[in-house]
């Protein structure tokens, strides 16, 4: 016997409006996951990105009466996301300076990271450990917006035009500011380039 | 399309930075109980106008039916209001009584059970009106 097909986002939206929450839970269900990709690597910190996400997901099912369906749900909530986001990464900032050791370091232990790494460089497999702790730093030493387009595109995976849509900026500006932040970033990890 | 950068394969690696097993069937749970939380902490008035605007879609009037209900609702609203402060103005009392006649208007001062009032800024009304004088009680079985 086949299974139901998966309802479409719209539908899901029209439900929750009509106050089926189990609807926005399916949504909840299928969007986490890219979102936390999303917060956790603008903040790299486990604890904090389930914080902005929990507020992320109340705030859209608060707002979804709002949601027109002018743009899909996946960049809405990916819009609301960034933006809590950045607020929060603006208020931690302004609360403390943010110190690398909140950064979280566990992708050492991960299969499919030893997997990916194996092959390369004996160097970076002797030193998986600091290669992460580089790449968090690196990461972080970004302003918040050249964080976020190497986030959605390098990470992601994102394409341009969807990155425009979710920043509220044109292409040409995404494409520029990738550009920079993979400068910078060649700065910062120079040691772990291919020799 | 261009070939990635070293830099640009350096940071993909991020991608497998997951969070531990388990994690986002938690996540739901604790968002479940935070929005269920949420809603039933809703004050009155926002769940009466959701039942209100619920009540509402069930006629499917387009919203700008609402609004032009709302526009000529203010403007029958406003007449009322303008209308009844305008019958109580004095410019328009005394306007009114140019075109009386004399009779009408000039009249001996009135006392009504105290001080005394100015006739000329009151409405005209003619004697005719008043009520006959009586000796008689006004009940007689």
């Amino acid at each position: 016997m086949e299974d139901a097909p998966e309802p479409k986002d719209d539908e899901l939206v029209a439900r929750t409006k009509e106050g089926d929450a189990s609807a926005f839970d399916e949504l909840v269900r299928r969007y986490s996951p890219r979102v936390y990709g999303l917060i956790y690597n603008m903040t790299s910190n486990h604890e904090e990105t389930n914080d902005v996400m929990q507020d992320v997901f109340l705030k859209a099912f608060r707002s979804i009466k709002g949601f027109r369906g002018d743009s899909s749900f996946y960049t809405w909530i990916h819009t609301i996301a960034m933006n809590m986001t950045i607020n929060f990464l603006k208020k931690r900032n302004r609360r403390r300076g943010m110190s690398l050791d909140d950064v979280d370091s566990h992708i050492e232990n991960d299969p499919d990271f030893i997997e990916a790494t194996a092959t390369s460089d004996p160097r970076r497999e002797a030193n998986l450990s600091e290669l992460q702790k580089r790449l968090n730093e690196a990461m972080q030493k970004l302003s918040h917006d050249h964080r976020a387009v190497v986030t959605m595109f390098d990470i992601q995976g994102m394409p341009h035009a969807e990155i425009a849509k979710i920043l509220g900026i044109s292409e040409g500006t995404v494409r520029s500011r990738l550009f920079y932040a993979h400068r910078q970033l060649q700065n910062y990890l120079e040691e772990f380039r291919a020799p | 399309m261009n070939e990635p950068s070293e830099i640009q394969k350096l940071i993909r690696l991020k991608r497998y930075e997951q969070p531990p097993e388990g994690y986002f069937d938690d996540f739901l749970l604790e968002f479940q109980r935070r929005q269920r939380a949420e809603m039933l902490r809703r004050p009155l008035w926002q769940i009466a106008w959701d039942r209100v605007n619920l009540w509402l879609d069930g006629f499917r009037v387009p919203a700008i039916a609402y609004a032009s209900i709302l526009v000529a609702a203010i403007g029958v609203g406003g007449l009322i209001v303008s209308s009844q402060n305008g019958a109580s103005s004095p410019a328009i009392a005394s306007a009114s009584t140019e075109n009386q006649t004399p009779a009408a208007t000039v009249a001996a001062p009135v006392t009504v059970n105290g001080p005394v009032v100015n006739v000329s800024t009151l409405p005209p009304s003619y004697i005719l009106e008043k009520r006959p004088v009586s000796y008689e009680a006004p009940f007689s079985f």
